[in-house]
Order: structure tokens, then C-alpha cells, then sequence
């Protein structure tokens, strides 16, 4: 089955940097969040950003996220804690969307389970979202092996070609320097062929 | 790029130009029309999410404010107070607000008596019944007899306490239930002094789509929309999809008139509307003629996911650094697109989807029905043809995104 494409934080730093205001995506985090992955993911793009990257968490206060985000309303934030929120809480999150509208990227720290209910409960957040959701991570060391797995199905699937035939083309020396086969190849604990 | 945002404020996207006006068949004059025409008519305009409905509402308040003798107050509610929490009286707490910023004492006024006074006195009104208020009340330290008519009276030891009156909005303060005839009259003296001048005013709702049952809809406006059709105030109101089914018939009943935005036709012999949007967006710099067609089609009609889908392809073939978007990454932008839209989904509705793919029935009356439509996993082209949202078509299918 089909799932969203990976999103190095180079990448996601890209799209935010070439997207006019008001922009917002989702990132899958890993499933075993202890905060790390999120804090690197923070780092990294306030280094493509060239801005500072403030983490907000929801504290299940729809009016204290408001807040949050309006103060101040043009820096890039990045949302967390979001799995606390039931359906009836993303609901209420998806009748206030405009109140959460902001000049500054969000972008919404999600895990699995949270993306789904999002997906049913907030039509209005999902339009605004669309097709911008990624899984977070670049390396191996922050995804389970499962995401692994599905990353590198997404991989194969997006440029139609095997695993097996990436190593053997990095094998040859002619498998193209691009960030996505060093991610492919990294995905491999292949890291050595790049 | 910059031009392709969907999710800039509608306003901005108007005072840019970005906007083709008749792309509804000029829908926003028809709404304008019918409210500067019969004071305390009531519309509603109905549509699925991203279909363009603030648009619309925010072009018939500029249509209405070139004319002089409307002055038309635009709100979005759910970017002013907590939607989810609204009763009676909200909504006429939010436009008392408006209203009473949008007016200014003009020499030669002679609406009321010592307007000035009168102005300040009911604008204090208006905001105490929209954010509360603090009361004092003498609470004595024990209960004592009335006092014999004969007694003369001395008051009991005792203390102030401080008793808040909650207003209308949340959340700001909470909200309790209060006779919304409480406020007419204060607000009725803005609307006379207006009239005065030959104004008529007229209210405009947006947001109120988001409450997607019928219920909760009807919940929040029954008692203020009454109210101010007895002032002589249109209304034009965002609202729900579901009003027009099943149960949700009973509430529509109760307005002058609906409207419905239908999502527009992609197919690629008459996806004229949708290729023109793109072009006034600069997306044809990037996107060829079958790479747009492609992305149209995709699209489903649905305008924010048209723009959607043109930035996350241009953005995918930016950051590989290729001159125009080609396939593959238009490709790629409708698989995410899909995705976002299959996700969430319950198996009853996979089931009404599955079954409006292949066999072409559906019913929107149902519960689940209600819910892919107004979740945008279904489109509604007309009152007879209902479609799976193709970019999630292609998903239950399992076909594949081909053009």
C-alpha cells in the first residue's frame, strides 16, 4: 500500500523556504518519539531557514494554541504533543482553523495514529495540509524498521527501480550523487557504498 | 511559485488580482444583488472544502461596499472566537462588535438625543454581552429580619464580593445561555443610525461551514439570524453541505435562498475554468500542456487542491532542479494528495466509496455519505453526478495515478 514519501529536513527546509507565507505541512515522526528526532529536526531547518524554529506543544487548549502561534505569528513553528488530541479536540481545532492561521510555516509533528484521526475528524486542517505530508528522518537510526521498510517501498516505488539494483548500481560507481540514493543507500545500512 | 498558495487568505489573494471573478459564474453578484436589494433576506452559500466560498462571501462584501448605500460587515467567526462552543447569541455578540467599530458620530447627526452619551452607553452594552462583565453585589456576614416599615433601616456588617457575568464569546470567558433579545435593542439603535444615512447593513457569516452537522449549525444561528431578520439586516452565511440532505433539508427550509459551489469540471474537454486558474497563477510557466492537464484532472475541480497540486509538483521539480514539471512529479504530488484523503477512513466508508466507483450509486442522505462529502473524498458536480475524489479514486482502485 501506498504511504507519503520521506522528507529529509534539507528537503522540508526547501519546500518551506520556496513556499510564500502561510504554508503548512505535517511530518510523520518516528513511533518511539523521546524528542531527539524533533529537536534535530528543529536544528536543521532553522539552518535552512536561516531562522530560529520554535517547537510549540499542545497542551489540548485550542485557545492556547492560538495563542501560541499568533505570538509572534511570523516565525516558523513546529507543533508537538498533537497525539493527546481525541476526535472531539481535532474537530474543535478543525472548526477554529481560521483562528490558527498565521503568516509563519506550521508544520504539524504527527504520529501515525494522530495523522489518521486528523485525516477523519479535520477535513478543513487536511485540505489545508494536502499532499504536504512527509515522514520525518533521514537515517536509519530514527525511524523503526518498519518506517525503514516503508520508505524504501516508497523509494523502489517513486523511481521504479529495486533495491537490489541501487547497490548494484553504487556497486559500479554509476549510481547518480543525489540526496535521495544516499538516503536509499543509508535506508540499506549500505552507507558505505556512498 | 509564490502565486501558487492555497492556503494564502482568500483577501490577499483578491487584492492580488489572483482571482478570476466569474470563475463561479459571477456567483458573489447574485448573492450581493439579492441582499442590498431585500434587507433581512437570508442566503447561505454551500460548498465542499476549497471550493471557494470565502471568496465569493469576501467579493460580494466588496461588490456591496461600492455601493453606497450598503455597508456590509464581513466575519470570519471561527477567526474571532471559539467556534466549537457557540450558542445563542454569539454571533449577534461578534457583529454588535463589528458594527458598532464601523460607525463614527457625524456632525448633524440626529438619530438620538445626546448621541454621543448614547453611543458610548450602548457600546459598553455590546461589549459586555459579547466578553462579560464583573458585577459587585453586598453579600451581609449573617442573615438578619427584614427591618419593620417603621425601623429605620441600617445596614448589616457584611462585605463586597465580586460576581462575573460571562459573555458570548469563548474563550475568553465562558459562555451561558441569555435571551438574545437582551442585545437587539442596542443593537437596533447602531442599525437605525445607519439607516439615517440611508444605510442599509449587511451581515456577513463566514466560517459557519465548519460546523458540518446540521444541528450544530441550526444550534448557533436559529435565535440570532431570527433577530436580526426583525432589524432589517441580510444575511449571507457559509454553511454546511449537509443542510441539503436528509434531515439536514429541514434546516434549509428555514432561508430565502441556497447556494451551492459545485466543484468544477476537470475532465480535459471542459476544464477550461480550471486551466485558467492556473495560468492566471503563473502555474503554466511551469507546467506543460499535458503535465497540466494531468494536474487538473487530478484535481477533481476542487480549486485549493488544483493550486495544491501545481505548487507540490513545481516544488518536487525545483528541489531536483529541472525546468518544468514533468510527470513524475506531478505524479507524485496526486499520490500524496490521495493519500491525505484515504487516510482516516472508516471501512463503511470505504465500502459507499467502493461502491460510487463501480456502480455509480450513492447516498448522500446517509451518514457516512454525508461524511465523504463533506470531507471532500467525495464531489459533488451536480445534484446527479457524484464522484470519488479522483486522486483518491485512483487509490481504491488501485490502478495507479495515470493521466
Amino acid at each position: 500500500m501506498p504511504d507519503f514519501i520521506g522528507g529529509p529536513a534539507f528537503d522540508i527546509g526547501r519546500r518551506l523556504e520556496i513556499r510564500a507565507p502561510f504554508s503548512w505541512l505535517a511530518l510523520l515522526g518516528p513511533t518511539t518519539d523521546d524528542g531527539v528526532a524533533r529537536e534535530d529536526l528543529a536544528t536543521e531547518l532553522g539552518a535552512v531557514l536561516e531562522a530560529p524554529v520554535r517547537v510549540v506543544r499542545y497542551s489540548g487548549s485550542t485557545e492556547a494554541l492560538r495563542s501560541d502561534l499568533l505570538n509572534p505569528a511570523s516565525d516558523p513553528v513546529i507543533i508537538w504533543n498533537l497525539e493527546i488530541a481525541d476526535a472531539e479536540q481535532w474537530s474543535a481545532l478543525d472548526i477554529n482553523r481560521s483562528g490558527l492561521v498565521r503568516e509563519g510555516p506550521v508544520i504539524l509533528w504527527l504520529s501515525s495514529d494522530s495523522l489518521t484521526l486528523l485525516c477523519a475528524h479535520a477535513p478543513n486542517v487536511r485540505s489545508f495540509l494536502g499532499g504536504s505530508i512527509f515522514l520525518a528522518g533521514t537515517s536509519g537510526d530514527t525511524m523503526t524498521a518498519a518506517e525503514r521498510q516503508q520508505r524504501i517501498s516508497s523509494l523502489e516505488l517513486h523511481f521504479h527501480i529495486s533495491s537490489a539494483e541501487v547497490i548494484a548500481r553504487a556497486e559500479a560507481g554509476n549510481l547518480p550523487i543525489e540526496p535521495h540514493f544516499v538516503e536509499w543507500l543509508v535506508l540499506l545500512d549500505r552507507g558505505d557504498l556512498v | 511559485m509564490r502565486k501558487l498558495n492555497p492556503t494564502a487568505p482568500a483577501r490577499m489573494a483578491i487584492d492580488s488580482s489572483l482571482v478570476i471573478e466569474d470563475i463561479h459564474a459571477s456567483l458573489f453578484r447574485t448573492l450581493a444583488a439579492r441582499a442590498d436589494l431585500d434587507p433581512g433576506s437570508q442566503q447561505l452559500l454551500v460548498g465542499g472544502t476549497g471550493s471557494g466560498k470565502t471568496t465569493e462571501l469576501l467579493m460580494a462584501e466588496k461588490w456591496l461596499r461600492e455601493q453606497s448605500q450598503t455597508l456590509p460587515v464581513y466575519i470570519d467567526v471561527s477567526g474571532e472566537t471559539d467556534l466549537s462552543s457557540l450558542n445563542s447569541g454569539a454571533l449577534l455578540a461578534t457583529f454588535g462588535i463589528h458594527l458598532s467599530r464601523a460607525f463614527s458620530l457625524r456632525s448633524g447627526d440626529s438619530f438620538v438625543e445626546d448621541g454621543e452619551k448614547s453611543l458610548k452607553i450602548a457600546r459598553s452594552r455590546l461589549h459586555e454581552f459579547a466578553f462579560g462583565k464583573t458585577e459587585q453585589r453586598w453579600v451581609p456576614d449573617y442573615i438578619v429580619e427584614e427591618p419593620d416599615d417603621d425601623e429605620e433601616f441600617a445596614p448589616e456588617p457584611g462585605r463586597v464580593v465580586f460576581h462575573q457575568v460571562p459573555g458570548k464569546l469563548k474563550p475568553r470567558l465562558p459562555v451561558l445561555q441569555r435571551d438574545v433579545q437582551d442585545i437587539a435593542g442596542t443593537l437596533q439603535m447602531f442599525i437605525n443610525a445607519f439607516k439615517s444615512r440611508s444605510q442599509d447593513v449587511v451581515a456577513i457569516f463566514d466560517g459557519l461551514d465548519r460546523l458540518i452537522f446540521p444541528d450544530k449549525f441550526w444550534a448557533v444561528v436559529d435565535q440570532d439570524f431570527r433577530a436580526l431578520r426583525h432589524m432589517g439586516v441580510a444575511v449571507l452565511a457559509a454553511a454546511p453541505l449537509s443542510i441539503l440532505y436528509g434531515e439536514g433539508r429541514s434546516v434549509s427550509e428555514h432561508f430565502d435562498r441556497i447556494h451551492q459551489i459545485h466543484a468544477l469540471h476537470s475532465d480535459p474537454r471542459s476544464n477550461g475554468s480550471l486551466r485558467s486558474v492556473l495560468a492566471r497563477r503563473a502555474g503554466t510557466d511551469l507546467l506543460r500542456d499535458e503535465e497540466a492537464e494531468f494536474i487538473c484532472f487530478f484535481s477533481g475541480g476542487v480549486l485549493r487542491d488544483l493550486i495544491t497540486l501545481a505548487r507540490d509538483a513545481g516544488e518536487t521539480a525545483y528541489i531536483e532542479g529541472t525546468p518544468w514539471i514533468y510527470a513524475e512529479h506531478a505524479k507524485s504530488a496526486v499520490a500524496q494528495l490521495g493519500e491525505s484523503y484515504r487516510r482516516g477512513l472508516s471501512p463503511g466508508q470505504l465500502g459507499i466509496l467502493r461502491r460510487l466507483d463501480k456502480e455509480r450509486v450513492f447516498d448522500p442522505a446517509s451518514s457516512d455519505g454525508v461524511e465523504v462529502l463533506v470531507t471532500g473524498r467525495v464531489i459533488e458536480y451536480s445534484a446527479t453526478d457524484f464522484r470519488v475524489h479522483p486522486a483518491l479514486g485512483v487509490l481504491i482502485a488501485g490502478t495507479g495515478v495515470h493521466a
